[in-house]
């Protein structure tokens, strides 16, 4: 409750403060109803809320922007949690320099820069598995503290880069800047040859120290060191839409081994008149033994459709099934919802 | 098999074609307006769209502010004609392109008006901004913006 209220003394202090610039505060809210078979064939169904996501951008100055996004979630306890997802402070330099500081979405493939919270924008109800929030399941590095260079429209090939250093995948004072562990190096470079079609590749890099808790909730027996190179393309025309990202996560730990995992998707969506059809293929697979996972291959599937009302006015209905190797942790609640059936309907909006 | 191939690779030739070659700029009713302290003269027209949109470039170069494109609040013939004969796209799709530029990069939206009157006053106030209104108007306002553009 504390959370929450001082999360509405800052979101009305922050506006207030920056009135005086070009302040906007804008919004995504959605609902949803659908059913829920989980792998011990239980079923639930019923009407929930999803996100409210609120965010505020401004124009500080001639070359400075500000964004925040804070997120209100309901939680299973019927407490609700509070996020600040997003708070960046970005500087232009030239077109092909900028500096953003602060809380972003890390620069690996594209879903995860292009769709953050607002489900308004994402094209799908549940985001890949690949790209999954690290409280939601997901085990890639999605949200980093740190600072980020990035630029774009460099020569005819529409060249761009990003290039993060940020605090790593331990857990733990992220926020503060009090963080104890190795750093972590991000790298993504990219061509937009012709409109809306990009490829990219990057790579994650960094070190966990012993003792150190994964996203997943693994201690880590030995020092590790994370490597996550990534390629992928995405293609966002006017009547047809296709996605495809790939991760390789290389963990080798000192004196235990190398252990690989990949994951990856694949979307695609055709537009006809307001209606769009859409189509996500989830994979993951690991090596046997593999101490930095919860290892549970994963094969998946997402259909859907889309109707838009308006641009700010959105209803999907999806159908998701998932098909984990075997369950080897039951406590990980977010594992056992991966592994499930489920059809939902969801109306979002933006304001 | 073939007739297939065939079809595929005419088709998709087409599709290729058709999205690369500029679209015919038919009729003058329509301007495309700068500050007259900006020092462009003419554009073309990938160069307004992508300028409008800030797509590749979000100052200009020569004047060093920040690019500021001006819309209308509501459909008229000047928007409507603007977003299809130069931006090739819907009004929802230009909406919904500047609330994902707002959303990742916290890049502020079209300034709107609801009248010509207003785009022309906020373009002769304003060094980065890049509007569009009816020949006519803009004409009538030669002293106050500068015509870079006409379809």
């Amino acid at each position: 409750m504390h959370k929450i209220v001082f999360a509405f003394f800052l979101f009305s202090l922050s506006s207030r403060l920056l009135m005086a610039q070009e302040t906007q505060i804008k919004g995504f809210a959605d609902v949803q109803t659908g059913a829920f078979e989980d792998h011990e064939k239980k079923t639930s169904h019923g009407f929930g809320l999803g996100q409210l996501d609120l965010f505020t951008t401004s124009q500080i100055d001639e070359k400075t922007t500000f964004l925040s996004e804070v997120v209100f979630e309901g939680e299973a306890s019927g407490e609700t949690a509070v996020d600040i997802e997003r708070l960046i402070i970005r500087r232009y330099i030239t077109d092909y320099l900028n500096i953003s500081a602060g809380k972003l979405h890390t620069p690996i493939g594209y879903w995860s820069n292009a769709y953050h919270h607002g489900t308004l924008i994402q094209p799908t109800i549940s985001r890949p598995d690949a790209v999954q929030f690290e409280d939601h399941g997901g085990s890639l590095p999605i949200h980093q503290v740190g600072i980020q260079f990035d630029g774009s429209g460099i020569s005819k090939a529409g060249f761009y880069y990003n290039l993060m250093l940020s605090n790593g995948l331990s857990k733990g004072n992220v926020n503060t800047g009090l963080y104890t562990n190795p750093m972590a190096l991000t790298f993504q470079i990219g061509i937009e040859p012709v409109d809306n079609l990009k490829f990219f590749a990057g790579c994650y890099f960094n070190q966990m120290k012993a003792g150190n808790s994964t996203y997943q909730g693994v201690i880590l027996p030995r020092n590790t060191n994370y490597t996550m190179p990534n390629a992928g393309m995405a293609y966002l025309g006017k009547n047809f839409e296709v996605i495809a990202e790939a991760f390789n996560i290389m963990t080798k730990m000192d004196s235990i081994g190398r252990y690989q995992a990949w994951k990856g998707f694949l979307y695609a969506g055709f537009t006809r008149y307001r209606v769009m059809p859409y189509a996500v293929l989830n994979v993951a697979q690991f090596d046997k033994g593999n101490q930095y996972f919860i290892p549970q291959n994963l094969v998946g599937g997402i259909l859907g459709v889309r109707y838009k009302f308006s641009s700010t006015s959105l209803l999907k209905l999806e159908f998701a099934a998932n098909q984990l190797d075997h369950l080897s942790s039951p406590a990980q609640e977010e594992m056992h919802f991966l592994n499930a059936r489920s059809v939902t309907l969801q109306y979002s909006i933006g304001f | 098999m073939k007739h297939t191939l065939s079809l595929f690779i005419l088709l998709s030739t087409g599709f290729l074609l058709n999205s690369s070659t500029p679209k015919e700029m038919q009729g003058s009713e329509i301007v495309v307006v700068l500050n007259p302290n900006n020092p462009v003269t003419s554009m073309t027209a990938g160069e307004v769209k992508l300028m409008w949109l800030r797509k590749i470039k979000k100052r200009w170069p020569q004047l060093k502010k920040n690019i500021k494109p001006v819309d209308r609040s509501h459909s008229c013939t000047e928007r409507d004609q603007f977003y299809n004969k130069i931006l090739d796209m819907s009004a929802d799709e230009v909406e919904t392109y500047f609330i994902q530029k707002q959303y990742q990069n916290a890049e502020k939206p079209p300034e709107k008006f609801s009248s010509e009157k207003e785009v022309i006053d906020f373009v002769s106030n304003e060094p980065g901004a890049i509007g569009f209104v009816s020949s006519a108007v803009a004409h009538a306002s030669k002293d106050r913006v500068r015509i870079v553009f006409s379809f």
